[in-house]
């Protein structure tokens, strides 16, 4: 590792214990507090005080599957904010020798941090939202709709604009996490020590 | 000129095209060491190295040429992701050993890549963009291309211009899941196709010291990324699969059909054979996609050094690595199950007229042609005969230049224990 001044370095590294996740994992779990409050409110606390309707079995899954994708996108973008601060910042002083404030420099050395936990929970929303038919609150409530329709009479229900958002919402949804997972497997040391600058800042 | 006076080794960190100004420094940079860190604009393939143009420029200092392959974020916050590595390279030894220790005391890896010569190859490192990917992921947008239109014409356009059926909205999700697994499989067997294509010919020429021609050669270098952007197609096709019960078309179509069969009164709608067909090509697909997953592991760096999808009894037979033995049967299994899988989910429907609108072939048919091609040449490459041709070939032996060794017995007719062919 070099001359001795350097072994204060070596005696710190068994203590450590993931030295840079800790501002990333706090910002994350902050926003999934706020977020599951936020729909915890709207869509259980005000339909129960309005209409008195019981909901509170959407807790477990449908509540968590709205906290993780807002998390995942809310930290993605932090990510790239960053880059455009420090844009901003270079252009705004003319120059790139000045130092960025100390709360920015610490923003851009956590930014792989933010894009994998980031990446973890959109993997998570995926298995959430593949899930959501296997339940057997799904399977209820489709008989019930079956109930209604036949007791209604109608013999197509078919409601184009409804289908066509679920399919242009559900593709983008994949599309966007073959990239994300992409980026994730670029972050892998061994394959980003196979990658030149180039190649690793055009795939970031 | 003093710094230049006092210091032992110095960073030229000046733009290539300005060395030429600090000549007036020569005599003072006389005997010392001098690291150029200069990058070009573009891929030098033949021609001088900066680093070399700039030892011509200062003949009395020992030039080494380093540093230029990181970024000025990982030189200013040290190496963080994993280990950074150094190449150097310089012909004096003494001056490189001066830099490998400034670089082990900024804790980068330094890589020994020999003489100033090597300097052309360091300076084109960090210029290019994934050039082992190109073919492949052209390839892929190609076919991907080609049988989402090939899909959409008989998925969405024919019943629109046959029936008036609109059904444009299956193509975001539906047409995509049947594009996605064709293009995961027929670039399966552009995997494994090269392979026989190389059996075949060291067979028909009877030697193995016949170079390979230049697109065969170019096939065979680019198997792995061929088999990684299968293997991405294969898991979106996965995602997407998975995703279909999900979406309001589904539900719809559900509660519509429910609506049907109590307006007919059929109180049982099983249909045993529809289960059949779908419980197996779903579960014959899941162990595909586990067999390619291991495949894809045992691809990344760490898992495996240096080997690559390449079949190592070609370069070097007398020692083939057990690893590469698995990752190729591995690979021939992920093949089969793949097969097995889209045969499965075609079931008889090759044989049902009504499925050939405009005459054109289900999809499944078409994909269906590479992967049969490549495995049943593999099966006739097994075959004793032709296995036995094939090992001796690759042992050395050669049709025009093999030598008979026989034992002299005398007046014994039974020569073929006696004979061995070198």
């Amino acid at each position: 590792m070099g001359p001795l001044s350097l072994s204060r370095y070596i005696e710190n590294i068994p203590i450590q214990l993931f030295p840079g996740w800790k501002g990333p994992v706090l910002a994350a779990v902050a926003l999934s507090i706020f977020f599951f409050g936020y729909s915890f409110i709207r869509d259980i606390i005000h339909p129960y005080v309005q209409h008195k309707q019981s909901d509170f079995y959407k807790i477990p899954i449908e509540i968590v599957n709205h906290t993780l994708p807002t998390v995942a996108i809310t930290l993605l973008a932090l990510v790239y904010l960053a880059g455009q601060l420090a844009a901003a910042h270079q252009l705004y002083y003319g120059t790139k020798y000045k130092q960025f404030p100390h709360w920015l420099e610490g923003w851009l050395q956590s930014r792989k941090q933010l894009g994998l936990i980031s990446f973890f929970l959109a993997a998570v929303h995926v298995l959430y939202s593949l899930c959501l038919p296997l339940r057997r609150s799904e399977k209820y409530l489709l008989l019930n709709a079956a109930y209604q329709q036949i007791h209604a009479n109608m013999e197509n229900s078919w409601n184009e604009e409804e289908v066509w958002r679920v399919e242009m919402y559900v593709s983008f949804g994949i599309m966007s996490f073959g990239l994300m997972s992409f980026l994730a497997i670029t972050s892998i040391p061994s394959i980003s020590n196979s990658l030149n600058w180039r190649e690793f800042s055009f795939i970031q | 000129l003093e710094a230049a006076n006092k210091a032992d080794l110095c960073f030229i960190a000046v733009y290539p095209e300005h060395h030429s100004t600090l000549v007036e420094l020569k005599p003072a940079l006389a005997g010392k060491t001098l690291v150029d860190v200069s990058n070009s604009l573009r891929i030098n393939q033949n021609g001088p190295s900066n680093a070399e143009l700039l030892a011509d420029y200062f003949p009395e200092s020992s030039v080494v040429k380093g540093f230029n392959t990181i970024s000025a974020w990982t030189l200013q916050m040290g190496p963080r992701d994993g280990g950074r590595q150094v190449f150097l390279c310089s012909n004096s030894q003494k001056a490189k050993n001066t830099v490998k220790a400034i670089c082990h005391r900024m804790g980068f890896i330094p890589i020994d890549m020999g003489l100033l010569s090597s300097s052309l190859e360091i300076e084109n490192l960090p210029l290019y963009l994934f050039p082992s990917w190109r073919l492949p992921l052209l390839c892929t947008l190609f076919l991907f291309i080609f049988f989402y239109l090939y899909n959409f014409f008989r998925d969405v356009l024919q019943p629109y211009v046959m029936e008036g059926k609109k059904a444009f909205y299956k193509m975001p999700i539906e047409v995509v899941n049947v594009t996605l697994p064709s293009v995961a499989l027929v670039m399966l067997a552009l995997v494994y196709l090269p392979g026989v294509f190389a059996a075949i010919l060291q067979l028909w020429s009877g030697t193995k010291y016949n170079r390979f021609p230049n697109w065969l050669d170019r096939w065979l270098t680019s198997r792995k990324q061929l088999g990684l952007c299968s293997f991405l197609c294969a898991v979106l096709h996965a995602v997407y699969s998975l995703c279909l019960p999900l979406r309001k078309s589904a539900r719809f179509k559900l509660v519509n059909m429910a609506y049907k069969q109590v307006k007919a009164g059929v109180d049982n709608s099983w249909e045993d054979e529809e289960v059949w067909r779908m419980e197996l090509y779903l579960s014959v697909g899941i162990m595909a996609l586990g067999l390619l997953c291991l495949l894809a592991v045992t691809s990344l760096p760490s898992v495996a050094n240096t080997i690559n999808w390449r079949e190592f009894s070609f370069i070097q037979p007398l020692n083939f690595c057990l690893f590469d033995v698995l990752q190729s049967t591995l690979g021939y299994c992920a093949l089969f199950m793949a097969t097995a899988h889209t045969l499965l989910y075609g079931w008889n429907r090759a044989f049902d007229l009504s499925q050939y609108r405009f005459n054109m072939p289900p999809t499944f048919v078409l994909v269906l042609v590479l992967p049969f091609l490549v495995l049943l040449s593999r099966l006739a490459l097994c075959v004793p005969c032709a296995a036995g041709w094939l090992r001796k070939v690759r042992r050395g032996w050669e049709r025009s230049r093999h030598i008979r060794f026989t034992l002299p017995a005398e007046g014994c007719h039974n020569g073929l224990e006696d004979v061995s062919d070198v």
